[in-house]
């Protein structure tokens, strides 16, 4: 209990707060409540990844089996394969697609028309909404060597056409370029919305002092919203692990398996499709857990180097 | 002589009045009360029981309400294991997967399915569990599910006949022959679209061919009676290197790891192909025929009939014949689960099978022509999403085959009706949770390396023995063991593999 200085000199309970503020918490209520249920509730199943797991039992009436789950995971053909290419793509999209929506948001915010800016807002984050399954098949067309637009340009130039989706050079590239034209005008809004909070008198005064539009970027725009960059650079890293299931999976063939599989749909595969939810639990789980250990890792780093963090 | 002519006697009358006492211990539906059902299966549209004439003529006729859960063929494995899981088994479902049915069955949450025929007399029923091949589908003598037959649905090859007259080319007959006739189409590519030849979807598609290199389909004997896996048959390698041969020359789809079976059809019926394998049955030959036609009304469609012949023989890699078999909660009273049952070997008898193709009123989904059903294929098509029902396809998908009209399509089931020309894997239905875990290991191993031998990635010649190696690693011999138990507990007698 908090006995509040001035004011009406009532004491002011935990209750009494929550009272005072219940529409803020009506408000909150059903995300609390959707958590509770879809991301805590489930935590207790995850005790499947170290059992012999048949859909058929309560999973409390599963025999123990110890780590063996887990041996299988590793000692898969494919899961070190897997884990690679999940790594390295992840990667790439680090490098390739963190920057992407920083820059397109600065640009964004540079735009004087307001009419414009909206409109272009609007094209530049409508990809999100489509479907990966959609995207594959567009990218299919426009990729096939029998009269695709990316092939039909090069046989235009004298060049051979190539099999993009079975190249495995080109494989992964196709996986990071298509995220960055598909996420990229959606991660942009985030840091348009940090952007617009920065007191524009700032941008005034620094004209004043002769700074240019690059100087300005950098040590205005930049620093404004350095806290917002930390903070998804953080959970940027702690997905590193996570595979973008929906797009791999649309995308994948067995000609670009050795470098286009991830975690996520070896589990799939292997797992999953053959009923072996134990096997599929304990290489969700070790991803989670890596996973974890990375946000904690990025997080603490981020908080040594002066920022704020996550947590 | 006395007491032997009247023992002879009675057990003439006991023989003569057996029958009709053996027809009375069956016992008789009851229908007098209404039953709620829930149907769960996968399907190609929504099916409403309240709006559906044939849901609607089957809830009258045997006093049930349905309520029918749908989800499409990718999803449906997924959402049963969700339902199964969860404790909320439908009363009559589809299973896909024989690890669902080896756990449901192991764990007594199946109908004994044998021992209610047996009582009430579901002659309809028993007939598919004494169907060829159908004993494999019993689990030690017992059905837990009904066996759905896929009728005569198998690879066939399609192609460009038009374009084989155009060029002078006659119908291919042996392997050869296709592949002379894929070098002219590729060549002279004569719709000007940029022929690919032969097209499909993945390795799988093209193994509907490989028995003509094996003489047998995925598991074959040896002479001292040892499982063969064809992959690792030195025949079976011939046929990737054939397959190679073909990719390398871009006879062959240089996209059939891409292509999805809708894009081989669009190729073939937009003049990007000149052949195409792929499952031949009146739905597809009809769909492939309906697309060649609206992109140019002077095509026309052929398929390899007989099959071509190959280094071993001509053969269509056929499969058990069974596939999604209906299966049934055993959580339900006994009266309920004759009253599914009853509905089941309904739709099996001949006057179900009509139904489930032709509706029951004359004028809808049929005429009679020269005395003969005809289906509406427009209002059938649209109302049904195909030729045969929803509850049509729940009990035996191979009904439709009934409706075989084209002379092609009626050719090929005759062709397929003399086992000869079929190479069949029976070993589909095997089950083992053991060996799903190696199986799952190997398939990896062998999907990395097949693939690899027909893009050239690797060659397979000096390659070849690290594919058997690789797939020793990853437990095929251990996986064979396994098999070989199946294949000796079922009686199963596997394609003798060429020396």
């Amino acid at each position: 209990m908090v006995r509040q200085a001035g004011g009406q000199g009532k004491l002011r309970t935990f209750g009494g707060q929550v009272w005072k503020a219940r529409r803020w918490y009506a408000f909150v209520l059903p995300g609390i409540v959707f958590y509770l249920i879809f991301r805590y509730v489930p935590l207790y199943y995850l005790q499947i990844a170290f059992k012999d797991f048949r859909i058929t039992r309560p999973v409390e009436q599963a025999d123990f089996a110890g780590l063996k789950y887990f041996m299988e995971v590793f000692n898969s053909v494919s899961f070190r394969e897997a884990l690679r290419n999940t790594l390295i793509i992840n990667a790439m999209k680090l490098v390739i697609c963190f920057p992407a929506p920083i820059l397109l948001a600065v640009l964004l915010n540079e735009l004087r028309s307001q009419r414009y800016k909206r409109t272009v807002q609007t094209i530049l984050y409508l990809p999100h909404f489509i479907s990966w399954v959609v995207i594959s098949s567009i990218l299919f067309n426009f990729t096939s060597i029998y009269g695709g637009l990316f092939n039909t340009i090069r046989e235009a130039m004298g060049l051979e056409p190539i099999m993009f989706l079975g190249e495995k050079s080109m494989f992964r590239w196709i996986l990071v370029l298509s995220d960055l034209w598909k996420e990229s005008g959606y991660g942009a809004i985030i840091y348009l919305s940090a952007l617009t909070s920065i007191d524009p008198q700032l941008y005034e005064a620094a004209a004043i002092d002769g700074a240019g539009r690059l100087r300005q970027f950098w040590h205005i725009s930049l620093s404004g919203i350095k806290s917002t960059i930390v903070v998804m650079l953080i959970l940027r890293i702690g997905s590193m692990m996570a595979g973008n299931f929906d797009q791999v999976q649309s995308l994948l063939n067995d000609q670009v398996l050795s470098v286009g599989d991830v975690l996520d749909t070896f589990v799939y595969r292997v797992g999953v499709s053959n009923s072996r939810f134990s096997f599929a639990s304990a290489a969700g789980l070790f991803n989670s857990a890596v996973g974890a250990v990375l946000l904690l890792a990025s997080d603490r780093l981020a908080k040594r180097l002066g920022e704020r963090g996550l947590f | 002589m006395k007491k032997s002519f009247c023992m002879l006697l009675v057990a003439l009358l006991l023989l003569a009045f057996a029958p009709a006492s053996l027809a009375e211990e069956t016992a008789t539906v009851d229908m007098t009360e209404p039953v709620e059902i829930e149907i769960m299966a996968y399907f190609v549209m929504d099916v409403d029981p309240d709006t559906d004439p044939v849901m609607q003529y089957l809830e009258e006729k045997f006093n049930v309400d349905f309520t029918i859960t749908l989800t499409n063929i990718d999803n449906y494995a997924d959402t049963l294991n969700m339902r199964v899981a969860s404790g909320d088994m439908p009363d009559w479902f589809r299973i896909t997967d024989q690890s669902v049915y080896g756990v449901l069955q192991e764990d007594g949450l199946l109908l004994n399915v044998s021992e209610l025929v047996d009582k009430y007399g579901f002659e309809n029923i028993q007939a598919a569990f004494d169907a060829p091949n159908a004993s494999i589908l019993a689990t030690d003598g017992v059905f837990y599910r009904v066996p759905d037959t896929i009728g005569k649905l198998c690879r066939c090859i399609y192609f460009r006949a038009d374009w084989l007259e155009e060029l002078g080319i006659e119908t291919p007959t042996t392997y050869d022959e296709m592949v002379d006739a894929l070098r002219q189409i590729v060549e002279a590519d004569p719709d000007g679209n940029g022929t690919t030849g032969l097209t499909c979807y993945g390795l799988w598609c093209l193994e509907g061919i490989a028995p003509s290199w094996t003489g047998y389909n995925t598991w074959g004997q040896d002479a001292d009676g040892n499982l063969v896996y064809w992959y690792e048959d030195d025949n079976y390698k011939d046929f990737l290197a054939w397959v190679n041969m073909l990719y390398e020359e871009k006879l062959l789809d240089n996209e059939l790891f891409v292509n999805s079976y809708e894009t081989c059809m669009e190729k073939l019926n937009t003049g990007r192909a000149g052949f195409y394998m792929m499952n031949l049955n009146t739905t597809w030959w009809s769909n492939n025929a309906t697309m060649l036609a609206n992109y140019d009304p002077e095509a026309r469609l052929g398929v390899t009939v007989p099959m071509l012949e190959g280094p071993a023989g001509a053969y269509a890699a056929t499969d058990i014949g069974y596939y999604a078999d209906s299966a049934f909660s055993a959580d339900m009273d006994e009266a309920k689960a004759a009253r599914i049952l009853a509905i089941m070997d309904y739709l099996l008898s001949d006057e179900g099978r009509e139904l489930t193709l032709y509706g029951y009123e004359e004028g809808k989904y049929y005429e009679v022509v020269d005395g003969k059903k005809v289906q509406k294929e427009d209002v059938v098509n649209l109302e049904w999403g195909q030729a045969l029902h929803f509850m049509g396809e729940l009990a035996d998908f191979g009904t439709s085959d009934m409706l075989a009209s084209a002379p092609e399509v009626v050719e090929w089931y005759a062709y397929l009706d003399d086992p000869a020309n079929c190479a069949p894997n029976l070993t589909g239905y095997f089950y083992n949770e053991d060996a799903t875990a190696i199986w799952a290991e190997v398939t990896e191993v062998a999907t990395r390396y097949t693939t690899a031998f027909v893009t050239g990635e690797m060659d397979i010649e000096t390659q070849w023995q690290e594919f058997q190696d690789a797939m020793n690693a990853a437990g095929l011999q251990e996986y064979k063991a396994l098999l070989k138990e199946y294949v000796d507990a079922q009686g199963i007698e596997l394609g003798s593999v060429l020396s």
